[in-house]
């Protein structure tokens, strides 16, 4: 087994760390929010590990330069949808997005 | 090794699965989201075991695509489902 396919090979176990943390903490916790908090582990460490051993394994050729596409891909995109959910959810359950004086939240007033 | 990784990424997909069968509407969504980012790398890393090279334009593409589904799930649900 020669050192690139180590590298790759231990990449690999951090990225499906990161997922599978995803998965437990979806299954584990029941409010929203804490959920759109699990996602983070897998789509970001999952998703620039994995990739990172497509790279390490092929170097930088075709499969390698489209690894690296879906890693910049991902990273990009989880905190957009995670801001997008969180978002949603507060107004589905509030019915409005800013705060209340009934949630206690300081409310910093922009200077004129 | 690509394959046992492919496999423990669909065991991975077990958690997500089960929130969209049991949690309420925006869990799904989150779980919509996990699993999505989850068959992208599988798909991945299937290419990769496979030694199927073109074939890694499908994860790129679902990348694209969950992302504006996501997009689009979330907005309509934040007000009008």
């Amino acid at each position: 087994m020669s050192i690139r396919e180590v590298v790759a090979g231990v990449l690999l176990a951090v990225g499906i760390w990161g997922f599978a943390m995803n998965s437990i903490g979806l299954l584990l916790s029941e409010d929203l929010f804490d959920q759109i908090h699990y996602l983070a582990p897998g789509s970001l460490l999952g998703a620039v590990a994995i990739p990172a051993a497509v790279l390490v394994q092929e170097g930088l050729n075709q499969a390698g330069a489209k690894a690296i596409a879906i890693a910049v891909l991902l990273c990009l995109a989880n905190p957009v949808l995670s801001h997008a959910t969180a978002r949603a959810g507060r107004i589905r359950r509030r019915q409005k997005l800013a705060p209340q004086e009934s949630e206690d939240i300081p409310v910093v007033k922009a200077p004129r | 090794m690509w394959t046992v990784a492919a496999i423990a990424l669909l065991v991975c997909m077990i958690g997500p699965f089960l929130r969209c069968i049991r949690g309420d509407t925006m869990s799904r969504l989150v779980a919509l989201e996990a699993g999505s980012s989850m068959a992208v790398i599988t798909l991945l890393v299937l290419c990769e075991a496979y030694h199927r090279v073109p074939f890694v334009d499908l994860p790129l593409t679902l990348a694209l695509l969950a992302f504006g589904a996501g997009l689009v799930f979330a907005r309509f649900l934040e007000r009008w489902l």
